[in-house]
C-alpha cells in the first residue's frame, strides 16, 4: 500500500505515541450505519431521477399553479394527482406513481450504466413539478422544488424502513408489517430492494421459510445483480 | 470494480459510500450535515462520471470530489457564520451507531479539529483512508513534497493536541 518513501503510518502503530495509534485505528471503523447509507442513497436517487423540466416549462408551470389554486379545471390529470398528494402531512404517499428508479433497478453491470441514470425525457411518465410562482419560474427553482419534495418522500421511506430494520431483532412480525406497509405506501419507492431484504429476513426469523424462499427467489429474478444478493444467499428450499 | 467497463453511480455508491462518509466525518463535516454533503458528492459523481478518464484511480478521483465538496461546504458554512464542525458528535445527527468506540471516535474528531484544513486533509487521507502519499498529493492537487510537509506538520500538531488532552484528562 505505502510507497517505499512513505513514512510508517501512525494508524498502524508505526512511531505513534501510545493511545494515539489506537484512536486512529478506531477511526478506520468509524463508518455509517446501513440506515444512514440507505437514506443517502434514497436522496441521491431522488435527485438523479428528478425529471428535467419540459421545454415549455413556464407554460406547464403556470398550468400547475393554476390547478393548485383551483382556478382552472381539467389541466393534466397527472399534475392534479401529483399536486393533491404533495401536501400530505404524514409523509406517506408523497411520491406519485412513476417509473421504477433506475439507480436501484437497472442492472448493476449494464453497459453505459451512467446513461441509464438519466430518466428518458420522452418515455418517462409525466411527473409534473409544482412551481412556486406562476410567472416564468426558473429552471433552478423548478428542479429545487422537485428535489425538496422527492427528498421528503425519500426521507419518509428511509424512516419507515429504518423502523422495520430496527424491529427485526426484537419483533420480526412488526418488522414484516412495516415492510408490508412500505410496499403499500411506496410501491415504486426508491428502497424496494432494501425493503425486500428486510421482509425476507423477517420471514426467516418467523420460521416462515417457504415464504422467505419464495420471496427470495422473486427478488433474485427481479434484481439478479443486486448488491444484497450475498445477504440472501441461503438455501432456496427449507 | 471491473476494469474496462464504466461503473454505475450505484456501483460507486455501494463500494465507496461508507468510506466517503467516514472521510467527511474526519474532514470536519458536522454529523448532522454528512448526509447532505454525501448526497452532494454522489450527485457530482453522477454528473461527472461520464467524464472520468481513468487517468487516476476511481477511488482517488472520488476522494478528490469529496475533498472539494467538503471544502465548498466549509466555505458556505463560514459565509453563513456557522461552525462547520462544532461538536460534530454532539449534534444528534441521524442515528450514529454508538458502538463501543464512540468516545474514542469523538476524541479523535476533536483532536483533528485543531488542524487547519490542508494538514487535516493530508493526515486523514494518509492515516485513516490509507492512501499512499503520492495518491494524497494527487487528490489534494499539490506537489508530493508539499504533501509530505503537511503530513509532518499535521502530525506534530495532532501530537501536541493529543498530549494536551491527555494531560488535561489526568
Amino acid at each position: 500500500m505505502s510507497e517505499p518513501t512513505d513514512p510508517g503510518r501512525w494508524s498502524d502503530g508505526a512511531g505513534a505515541p501510545p493511545g494515539l495509534a489506537e484512536l486512529l485505528t478506531v477511526a478506520k471503523r468509524d463508518v455509517p450505519s446501513e440506515a444512514q447509507l440507505s437514506s443517502v442513497l434514497a436522496r441521491v436517487n431522488a435527485v438523479v431521477d428528478a425529471p428535467s423540466p419540459p421545454p415549455s416549462a413556464p407554460a406547464s408551470a403556470r398550468r400547475f399553479w393554476l390547478v393548485t389554486s383551483g382556478v382552472i379545471v381539467g389541466v393534466g390529470i397527472g399534475a392534479g394527482v401529483y399536486l393533491s398528494r404533495v401536501p400530505t402531512p404524514t409523509g406517506s404517499s408523497v411520491l406519485p406513481s412513476r417509473a421504477p428508479a433506475p439507480l436501484l433497478q437497472a442492472p448493476l453491470d449494464g453497459p453505459a450504466s451512467s446513461a441509464a441514470l438519466t430518466p428518458p425525457a420522452q418515455a418517462a411518465p409525466a411527473m409534473p413539478t409544482p412551481a412556486p410562482a406562476p410567472p416564468a419560474p426558473s429552471t433552478k427553482k423548478h428542479a429545487a422544488t422537485a428535489t425538496a419534495v422527492a427528498n421528503d418522500a425519500a426521507a419518509a421511506e428511509a424512516l419507515l424502513l429504518e423502523r422495520a430494520r430496527t424491529a427485526l431483532a426484537s419483533s420480526p412480525a412488526q418488522s414484516l408489517a412495516l415492510a408490508q406497509r412500505h410496499a403499500a405506501e411506496f410501491p415504486h419507492g426508491l428502497l424496494v430492494q432494501e425493503r425486500e431484504v428486510i421482509a425476507i429476513s423477517a420471514l426467516r426469523r418467523l420460521g416462515r421459510t417457504a415464504e422467505a424462499a419464495a420471496r427470495a427467489a422473486r427478488f433474485d429474478a427481479r434484481f439478479p445483480k443486486s448488491v444484497h444478493q450475498p445477504k440472501l444467499a441461503v438455501p432456496k428450499h427449507p | 470494480m471491473n476494469s474496462g467497463s464504466a461503473p454505475s453511480v450505484r456501483q460507486v455508491f455501494d463500494e465507496h459510500a461508507r468510506y466517503i462518509w467516514r472521510a467527511l466525518r474526519h474532514l470536519g463535516v458536522a454529523e448532522a450535515e454528512i448526509a447532505d454533503v454525501s448526497q452532494e458528492v454522489f450527485i457530482t459523481v453522477h454528473k461527472k462520471l461520464s467524464d472520468f478518464e481513468g487517468r487516476s484511480s476511481l477511488r482517488t478521483w472520488l476522494y478528490g470530489i469529496c475533498l472539494r465538496v467538503s471544502s465548498d461546504h466549509r466555505r458556505r458554512a463560514y459565509v453563513r457564520r456557522e461552525s462547520p464542525a462544532a461538536e460534530p458528535w454532539a449534534e444528534g445527527g441521524p442515528a450514529e451507531d454508538p458502538g463501543p468506540d464512540l468516545e474514542d471516535r469523538a476524541t479523535l474528531r476533536a483532536l483533528l479539529g485543531v488542524l487547519d484544513p490542508d494538514k487535516r486533509a493530508v493526515l486523514v487521507l494518509y492515516e485513516i483512508e490509507g492512501f499512499t502519499m503520492k495518491e494524497v498529493a494527487e487528490i489534494i492537487e499539490c506537489p508530493l513534497q508539499t504533501a509530505y510537509s503537511r503530513l509532518h506538520a499535521g502530525r506534530e500538531r495532532l501530537l501536541e493536541a493529543f498530549l494536551a488532552e491527555r494531560g488535561a484528562s489526568r
